[in-house]
């Protein structure tokens, strides 16, 4: 059904996969999570429990409207707060505090949905609180649901995890392959989509035979198919990945379904298969401890909400002062400067460097074009970033600005290590203003 | 705990300017180990004096600018061996010192420095000796094999201008004929591009339609086309000045149409002006179409663009 298309660009930075066949661990639960209730795309939520209150493990603690994705807590406890604070992301929103009783007691009354149709289907993954795993965090029930007009044809699942270092949607592929496999079948099944594919990188050998004989055992052949992609950095980019798997490509400004494609994770299919088998909604994620600096790297099963600073606690503390904490993976994750912050939903890897954490110093362009060889979407990075530096809208807008996502290709390739993302994001900001200012209707 | 904070990615590459610089000076010396053989310590000496200018050039620049200085970068003396290479053995010092300064200060360093420049500067320092010190490039030194005394002589571009030539294929292929130091010896020159091939820093995109056009309008015009393509600047042109990251096109299309333009003028100056000579002035006079070439010639974007009516 699905035949692999090449795709353009993409660098190879070093694997650095050391923990691929560390089996994921229960990390020992904290004492207290702070979960943010503003860890999808959209609207936060509102809490929906107050202070002194008792929760399971599995309670819903916060619920929104709109394009939101609900909040569940990770632990069995007391409510101690639900203030909004600050978050190192530069946003306000309600957190809600939990001190553990220390039984991790799962809600009594969850217990798996039932659905007769797709509204009802996409009703139950939104009850499971389920957001994009990749690291996108967009809430997938919204992400199910065709805009008018639009059908999805296709159903692409990213198992490609190109980041170097990470290696929690591999380890959720080898050990719950079942799970994998069967949402990926519970969607298209319930959504109609004729087709899926589950794309792996070809790094993963025994990754996509572990799917493809899962599937062959379960005769979910009719529907689902796995697809070994070269490995490359970003093979595992939506765009990227559309491309490779169905040959289209999705136009500027628009979205998956406009090249009649849904996308979603690994991660995001198991957790909603779990969901449905089990009625236990999204709490625990597994992030991929690893770098320089920590005693006991591994891939753990973590309580959302959990503080950096706990999670390195239990990963055996650390071993060496870090330089630069990542949340995520090297190309595209970000930089924390305050461990006491809580793990969210979308993140599944903290990167703890001490010796490669310093980068080169940038240097002037030389016009050598790595950059636009090496980048996916084949933007001009060069004419990005020079123009982003000048603030030169219309330079931005004949480069396309928008269409650029960030992975960090470019600045990997670049010989002068030109810090050309940090440069486009600015831009990208100036555009968006600009770009207001300059079309709003002048006043009388 | 100090953390470091900054944009993703993380992660660079292994690249460097330096390297990339230094990976061309390397493909540069077995051709400066011909140019001492085939003429001499004379040649040794003068790209030397042209790398130290350069140096010297390019940091006393950087610090009248109050800038951080970029002689670590190596470009200087990648510009520098290319302008020496450009010039006969016997060419006064101070006139290749003058014209390293010239390419560094006024057609380099005045234009922002390193990746700022519009002509490609070895070119341009060459034609700026031909234009203000013409005399200086009037004779050409013969081999040291074949005249112990180096009396100068017609290059062969000049000779066969006259219409004779006396050279075998065997001597326009190692360089034993006047001429520019480090322009003669094809094998030499071969090597070191097909070197800066593999190490993925160059391509052929303007490289190869940059020959052919050359050899395709004189075999067009009648000339001898196996001559025209060895002899003289064509190939140090082709493999090093059509190939230089800041002075050329950047999309293959753009490298393309580069090449083809150079060919063209290197074809019209070999057969209509009075200059025997025309690579230099071709690439010279492509760098100014740079910009133009690369507007048109933007790559076709994944997706296409959705453009803001402003």
């Amino acid at each position: 059904m699905f035949t692999l298309h090449e795709t353009r660009g993409g660098v190879h930075p070093p694997q650095l996969k050391d923990m691929r066949d560390y089996a994921c661990k229960l990390i020992d639960a904290p004492k207290q999570v702070r979960i943010p209730l503003n860890m999808h795309i959209g609207g936060p939520c509102k809490p929906v429990v107050a202070p002194g209150d008792h929760v399971f493990v599995g309670t819903l603690i916060g619920d929104g409207e709109g394009l939101y994705a609900p909040v569940h807590a990770s632990i069995s406890g007391t409510v101690v707060s639900t203030d909004v604070e600050d978050l190192p992301t530069g946003a306000a929103a309600p957190v809600v505090v939990i001190d553990s009783d220390g039984k991790m007691q799962p809600d009594p009354e969850l217990k798996p949905p039932t659905y007769a149709n797709k509204d009802e289907f996409i009703d139950a993954v939104r009850a499971s609180g389920t957001v994009g795993l990749g690291g996108a965090a967009f809430p997938t029930w919204f992400k199910m649901r065709a805009p008018e007009g639009k059908r999805f044809e296709f159903l692409v699942v990213n198992g490609m995890e190109c980041e170097p270092y990470i290696t929690s949607d591999f380890r959720q592929m080898m050990e719950h392959p079942d799970r994998v496999a069967g949402g990926v079948h519970r969607i298209a099944q319930a959504l109609e989509i004729p087709a899926a594919v589950i794309g792996v990188e070809d790094n993963k050998p025994e990754a996509i035979e572990r799917l493809r004989a899962t599937i062959a055992e379960n005769g979910w052949d009719d529907l689902v198919e796995v697809m070994a992609i070269p490995t490359k950095y970003p093979a595992g980019g939506e765009k990227v990945l559309i491309h490779a798997a169905t040959g289209r490509d999705v136009p500027a400004g628009g979205l998956p379904v406009d090249a009649g494609c849904l996308v979603i994770n690994v991660t995001t299919a198991a957790r909603v298969e779990y969901f449905c088998q089990t009625g236990r909604p999204l709490v625990f994620k597994v992030m991929t401890i690893a770098g320089d600096c920590v005693r006991n790297p591994g891939n753990y099963l973590v309580p959302i909400g959990m503080s950096v600073r706990d999670i390195i606690e239990a990963a055996g503390g650390l071993a060496k002062e870090p330089r630069k904490i990542i949340m995520g993976g090297p190309m595209m994750g970000r930089t924390l400067t305050d461990i006491d912050c809580p793990v969210i939903k979308a993140n599944n890897a903290i990167l703890l460097l001490h010796d490669n954490a310093e980068l080169a110093d940038e240097s002037p362009c030389i016009r050598c074009g790595r950059c636009m060889r090496a980048c996916p979407l084949a933007l001009m990075p060069f004419a990005l970033d020079a123009a982003s530096r000048r603030q030169d809208v219309i330079a931005l807008d004949e480069h396309a600005v928008m269409n650029c996502m960030e992975c960090g290709s470019c600045v990997y390739a670049c010989p002068a290590h030109r810090r050309i993302v940090a440069s486009i994001r600015t831009g990208k900001a100036f555009y968006r203003t600009e770009t207001a200012r300059l079309t709003q209707p002048k006043e009388a | 705990m100090d953390l470091i904070n900054e944009a993703s990615p993380h992660l660079h590459g292994r690249q460097s300017t330096t390297f990339i610089m230094g990976c061309v000076i390397v493909s540069l010396l077995p051709t400066l180990v011909a140019a001492t053989v085939l003429y001499g310590l004379d040649s040794l000496i003068l790209v030397l004096t042209c790398v130290v200018t350069a140096i010297v050039a390019e940091q006393a620049c950087c610090m009248l600018m109050c800038r951080p200085t970029t002689v670590g970068d190596l470009s200087c003396i990648v510009t520098a061996m290319l302008l020496a290479f450009t010039l006969p053995a016997t060419c006064s010092l101070a006139v290749a010192a003058l014209g390293t300064a010239f390419a560094i200060v006024v057609v380099k360093m005045a234009f922002g420095g390193i990746g700022n420049n519009f002509a490609n500067p070895a070119v341009a320092g060459r034609i700026f000796i031909m234009v203000a010190l013409p005399s200086a490039l009037s004779s050409y030194p013969d081999t040291v094999g074949k005249a112990v005394d180096a009396v100068s002589s017609a290059t062969p571009l000049a000779m066969a201008a006259s219409g004779s030539m006396p050279y075998s294929l065997v001597d326009l292929m190692v360089g034993n004929y006047a001429g520019a130091l480090g322009e003669t010896c094809l094998v030499t020159l071969l090597v070191g591009y097909i070197f800066l091939l593999v190490m993925k820093i160059v391509d052929g995109w303007a490289t190869v339609p940059f020959i052919l056009t050359v050899g395709a309008i004189m075999g067009l015009a009648g000339q001898d086309v196996v001559f025209h393509l060895l002899a003289g600047g064509l190939a140090l042109g082709a493999f090093y000045m059509v190939t230089d990251y800041t002075t050329t096109p950047m999309t293959p299309a753009g490298k393309i149409i580069f090449g083809i333009g150079c060919g063209l003028v290197t074809a019209l100056v070999r057969l209509f002006a009075p200059a025997p000579e025309g690579v230099a002035f071709s690439i010279l006079f492509m760098n100014m179409f740079v910009p133009l070439i690369d507007r048109y010639t933007r790559n076709q974007l994944v997706g296409g663009a959705k453009h803001a009516v402003i």
